[in-house]
């Protein structure tokens, strides 16, 4: 079982802060204004799985940290590669041909110890899967909507692809939800709201 | 609720989707109760939920 599975269960915060430093995950946006002046329009900012936080790598750790809890040892990488945009379903062993069939899985009951909290954390964590792919069409050009999965999958472009927004937990935002941190990075960085003097 | 708590609290107006839900009255007045301008249930009402904040 690895290390990183006695602290369970562990919060999403601290789940990414430990992906990180596992994997060592460069962060792909400089954090820079993506170019709006201030006050020009009205911003409708989407609060989809995806949107605004890398939840990809966050699922990812928290479905290695299922599994590890479950006794089956299970990178965060290798969670990317086997379930990146997998459902739940892809995750049970209830799953013909799924990579943890063979394993001890989630449902029904399998892991001792906690199964159904094991089975509720490791649906949550799928389910945090980016899946954002949402856009509403400016408003006669008074309403600017910025909304675009964080995920490396490929996926349709289009024009919202340059907004790369999702900066990683505990990175360049301090504290996650309820505090507003989350909300004001995305302002600042969409240039909607005025960054605080450091 | 601690998404919709975190965007009032950084002087957004919060319009939830409650779409999905099983049952989503309960959840519209959570979301009120959290802050929420409004409630929509469905995606295609979001122009309208938008146009009624912002009087247009």
């Amino acid at each position: 079982m690895q290390n990183h599975a006695t602290a369970w269960p562990c919060s999403l915060h601290a789940s990414a802060l430990r992906y990180r430093r596992l994997t060592n995950l460069k962060i792909p946006n400089d954090g820079q204004p993506l170019g709006r002046r201030i006050g020009e329009d009205p911003m409708v900012i989407f609060d989809c799985n995806g949107v605004i936080v890398d939840s990809e790598p966050i699922a990812h750790a928290v479905l290695a940290d299922a599994f590890a809890h479950a006794g089956i040892s299970l990178s965060a990488e290798a969670a990317a590669s086997r379930f990146t945009a997998a459902g739940p379903p892809t995750c049970s062993p209830r799953s013909n041909g799924s990579p943890a069939r063979r394993s001890a899985g989630f449902r029904g009951g399998g892991v001792g110890g906690g199964g159904t909290a094991v089975s509720s954390r490791a649906s949550t964590a799928a389910a945090c899967r980016p899946c954002a792919e949402l856009a509403v069409r400016p408003q006669g050009g008074r309403l600017v909507v910025a909304a675009r999965s964080h995920s490396r999958r490929p996926r349709s472009g289009g024009p919202y692809a340059p907004f790369r927004l999702a900066p990683v937990l505990g990175e360049r935002v301090a504290k996650g939800k309820p505090a507003p941190d989350l909300f004001r990075y995305a302002a600042v960085r969409l240039g909607a709201m005025r960054a605080p003097a450091t | 609720m601690p998404g919709v708590a975190a965007a009032v609290k950084a002087g957004m107006t919060v319009i939830a989707l409650a779409g999905s839900n099983p049952t989503p009255g309960q959840l519209a007045n959570d979301l009120i109760a959290a802050g929420a301008r409004t409630v929509i249930v469905d995606m295609r009402a979001l122009k309208n939920a938008v146009a009624d904040i912002r009087g247009w």
